[in-house]
């Protein structure tokens, strides 16, 4: 019985992400093998069949990995525990992780990108299934099922730089003109104040998004404005909130 | 100002903080309109001159007499507030706010009675 159990885990079922949408809870728990590209951006971390978009989409998930764009918010979907699946990081999984966290550079400091990824990347995903019969899994719940992933093969990734802005995105890096400020928050003995609010301000008629730098100290009291555009600032601890217990002190700028 | 140019490096621009404001106590009792004592009510001070700031970042709650000493700084106005969300439901009830002038002695507890309840309530900034 315990052997027939431990070979059932052993078996890996080749599939589709198609096949395991439309029949979850047949592959519920089981090991699956399945073609896939992936689908990163805003609020999503998941798969879809590389052949037909209509189906339904599973949630990726494992140990340390995703691309950091892809955020998820609310409780993971009550499932029975299940052992943890152990992640083979081999050569083919960090071609798949350089792929996924490739991303495009934009060209000026107000573009933002929530997900700028360069590649689509589809791979051979072997991992474990697991249906939510209620509830769900990824981004507020909103997936009925999600991979384990165990391994990955035959990694490949289509350059998707063209279906941005040429005028917004480069596929290169671009450096914005910019300048350091560097420096510490101490008391009047000297000791370092941590987890400080420190501010910079441009005392100049720029954007909004040229305007405020926020930074926090660390636990030598020191902190860093990495990238400031050339401008002239003026440098501020409390700016953006009151003295408090653990900074009792008023709003301080530097110069006075 | 401090200024900077492309590619420039400003180093040791240093904060040295001398005078650190003195502390002021708000002792804060939360009651219900019957005069029991308010468990795990929010309390928080917010500046006069800046009612969006939390001191502290962050609201704190009273034990089950209903208190808990706010802290404060000397030469600041601020508003006391609380309210409490109660399950099931979570319906929130308030307090009229209070506000403490920099000049006030605050010689007794500061007694903030939860008569208000309903939409008033849900905003940080209630009245």
């Amino acid at each position: 019985m315990i052997v027939t159990a431990l070979l059932l885990a052993a078996t890996i079922n080749t599939t589709s992400a198609c096949e395991v949408t439309r029949t979850p809870a047949s592959f519920d728990g089981k090991r699956v093998r399945i073609r896939a590209t992936v689908i990163s951006g805003f609020e999503i971390f998941g798969i879809r069949d590389p052949d037909d978009a209509q189906c339904e989409t599973i949630w990726l998930t494992y140990a340390s990995g995703g691309p950091v764009a892809s955020t998820s918010f609310g409780g993971s979907a009550p499932q029975p525990e299940r052992a943890p699946v152990r992640l083979q990081k081999d050569r083919a999984f960090a071609k798949f992780q350089k792929l996924l966290s490739t991303e495009m550079y934009p060209r000026g400091r107000d573009v933002i990108c929530m997900s700028c990824d360069r590649y689509e990347v589809t791979a051979t995903l072997t991992g474990r299934l697991d249906y939510a019969t209620r509830g769900g899994f990824g981004h507020l719940n909103g997936f009925k099922t999600q991979l384990v992933l165990e391994s990955v093969s035959d990694v490949s990734a289509k350059d998707v730089a063209s279906q941005y802005d040429a005028n917004d995105f480069s596929a290169t890096r671009i450096r914005f003109p910019g300048g350091s400020v560097a420096g510490s928050v101490i008391d009047r003995d000297g000791r370092p104040i941590v987890l400080a609010p420190v501010n910079a301000t441009s005392t100049e008629d720029v954007p909004p998004y040229m305007k405020d730098f926020h930074e926090w100290t660390d636990e030598k009291g020191s902190y860093k404005f990495a990238d400031l555009p050339p401008g002239t600032y003026r440098i501020g601890i409390n700016v953006d909130s009151p003295p408090s217990p653990k900074l009792p002190y008023a709003t301080t700028f530097i110069p006075k | 100002m401090i200024s900077v140019a492309d590619r420039q490096r400003r180093r040791g621009v240093v904060f040295r903080l001398t005078e650190p404001l003195r502390e002021r106590i708000a002792p804060v009792t939360v009651l219900w309109p019957d005069g029991k004592p308010v468990a795990e009510a929010n309390v928080w001070l917010s500046e006069v001159a800046k009612p969006t700031w939390v001191v502290g970042g962050s609201v704190s709650h009273t034990n089950a007499e209903g208190v808990f000493d706010l802290v404060g700084f000397e030469g600041i106005d601020y508003f006391v507030r609380a309210n409490i969300y109660v399950r099931p439901g979570y319906k929130p009830h308030c307090a009229e706010k209070k506000t403490i002038t920099a000049s006030d002695v605050i010689a007794e507890r500061i007694v903030m009675v939860l008569t208000k309840t309903g939409d008033v309530c849900t905003s940080m900034q209630f009245d």
